[in-house]
């Protein structure tokens, strides 16, 4: 059996549903929250959300929800 | 429910500020505290999070350095903590609390759906006379059992769903359109025989043999399919008898009287402007009515608006309010002009004929006449229809007369 790279190696994991909604799992840190942008560091990788009317609706041990115009979504 | 239990527990809004709000929020997150509906600010950012959680932050605030302000506190909790004092009040709630509670173990509405034939008054009254009354126990009942009998109570009924939700029973009917009676083989013998005087127009037999034709006139009670099966054998004499459950559909042109008159006069309601309201307060069987002493009305029409008082859409408490409002009227007589007492009784003819078509009967012909004379409209004549006439009639088999070898 292959094992995903969110359990070997604790790899982000990004759902988007849409252009509104988003869930990110496997993160470590909240870096940049704006109305405009959310960056959040992952193990490996910071994720950076742009958009308009950014808003977290939770942020859990687990998971975080983000909400909002979503325009681009950036691994760097 | 998690909104409830969240509120139940209390929760606050907290703004939290300093060099590096980002890392109070992470280490937030690694103590596995739950935050929800996170804004940045100015200068840091504002979330809620659970009261108990709460007294967690404060080592993450001097960890951090970062300054916390509690916005708001929402829930039952602070609810309390700010009535603590007034003792009678918060006795209050827990009674009201405790009453809600108690109600909630019983059947306070019935809410009948899906009537075509029957009306819902008829089923309701029908449920609360004979399996579950007003004031019910919820445990008490077996709704399998309660619409197993529905259907044996209400034949035309085909399907029936009984549900309990809230305090509120739910019953879902649906109902055949023909009435048709299952015979299945538990009926007992029975020949089908005439309702009503007519021409016999479509026979099907499907059990039985047919004694009536298509084409032949017929009188109330005649047989039509009899319940009798006489097998013969080769020299035309009776070999055995039969007695079976006669099954069929006999369609039979029949003939209805319409008779109606109307006077041409007539009152009309000229309403005065004047009412007179009056409340009446309804729990359980306490029934109080309040109002100031009434005012004499010659004429008045009272306007009855009933409130139950409910939770939600289901919860319903065994508390109403009726409000009565009689509003004062004066009649002014008028006269039908012809044409209007002429389209008056169209109206109601045509409501006649559309109760004859809800019973599944076919209009072939009218020849409804209307008249005015003695200050009165007349409409009389013969509506012809094809219509089902069958009907079950148990058969009395005659004993079998004893052989003389048994006699003997």
């Amino acid at each position: 059996m292959r094992m995903t790279s969110d359990v070997t190696e604790g790899a982000s994991i990004l759902r988007v549903h849409g252009n509104r909604e988003a869930w990110l799992e496997n993160y470590q840190s909240l870096l940049e929250y704006t109305d405009t942008r959310i960056r959040v560091a992952g193990k490996h990788m910071e994720v950076c959300v742009d958009g308009t009317d950014m808003r977290i609706e939770y942020y859990g041990s687990i998971d975080m929800k983000i909400v909002g115009n979503i325009r681009t979504i950036e691994f760097v | 429910m998690g909104k409830v239990r969240t509120w139940i527990k209390g929760y606050i809004e907290v703004y939290v500020t300093g060099n590096r709000p980002e890392r109070f929020l992470s280490l937030l997150k690694n103590k596995d505290i739950y935050i929800w509906d996170l804004e940045p600010q100015e200068d840091g950012y504002v979330f809620k999070m659970e009261r108990p959680a709460f007294r967690e932050v404060d080592a993450i605030r001097k960890k951090t350095g970062s300054q916390i302000t509690v916005r708001n506190k929402y829930g039952l909790p602070f609810l309390l903590f700010r009535y603590r004092k007034r003792k009678l009040f918060v006795l209050g709630l827990l009674l009201c609390a405790v009453f809600v509670y108690i109600c909630s173990l019983f059947i306070w509405d019935i809410n009948v759906d899906g009537t075509y034939f029957y009306t819902e008054e008829q089923i309701k009254a029908r449920i609360e006379e004979a399996y579950v009354r007003l004031g019910a126990r919820k445990s008490t009942i077996d709704c399998n059992q309660l619409e197993e009998r529905l259907r044996q109570d209400f034949p035309e009924l085909s399907w029936v769903s009984c549900e309990i939700v809230g305090t509120q029973l739910n019953v879902d009917i649906k109902e055949t359109l023909e009435g048709t009676e299952l015979i299945d083989e538990d009926t007992p013998p029975q020949d089908i025989v005439s309702a009503k005087d007519g021409v016999i127009v479509e026979m099907i037999t499907r059990s039985g043999t047919p004694v009536a034709k298509v084409g032949q006139s017929i009188s109330k009670g005649d047989i039509l399919i009899s319940g009798v099966i006489y097998i013969y054998d080769d020299f035309d004499e009776v070999l055995e008898t039969d007695y079976v459950a006669a099954d069929g559909d006999v369609v039979a042109e029949t003939v209805y009287q319409y008779e109606d008159s109307f006077d041409m006069q007539y009152y009309e309601k000229q309403y005065t402007g004047k009412k007179q309201s009056a409340l009446t307060i309804e729990i359980m069987d306490w029934v109080q009515e309040i109002h100031l002493p009434w005012k004499q009305f010659d004429n008045y029409d009272i306007m009855e608006e009933n409130h139950k008082l409910c939770l939600g859409h289901t919860y319903f408490l065994p508390v109403s309010f009726t409000v009565n409002e009689r509003r004062e009227y004066t009649p002014i007589l008028h006269t039908y002009t012809e044409e209007e007492a002429k389209e008056r009784e169209e109206t109601r003819f045509a409501h006649f004929i559309e109760d004859l078509s809800e019973k599944e009967v076919e209009i072939m012909e009218n020849n409804v006449t209307i008249e005015f004379r003695d200050g009165k409209c007349y409409a009389t004549g013969n509506v012809v229809v094809w219509e089902r006439i069958g009907y079950g009639r148990t058969l009395s088999i005659p004993e079998e007369p004893l052989s003389t070898e048994e006699t003997e």
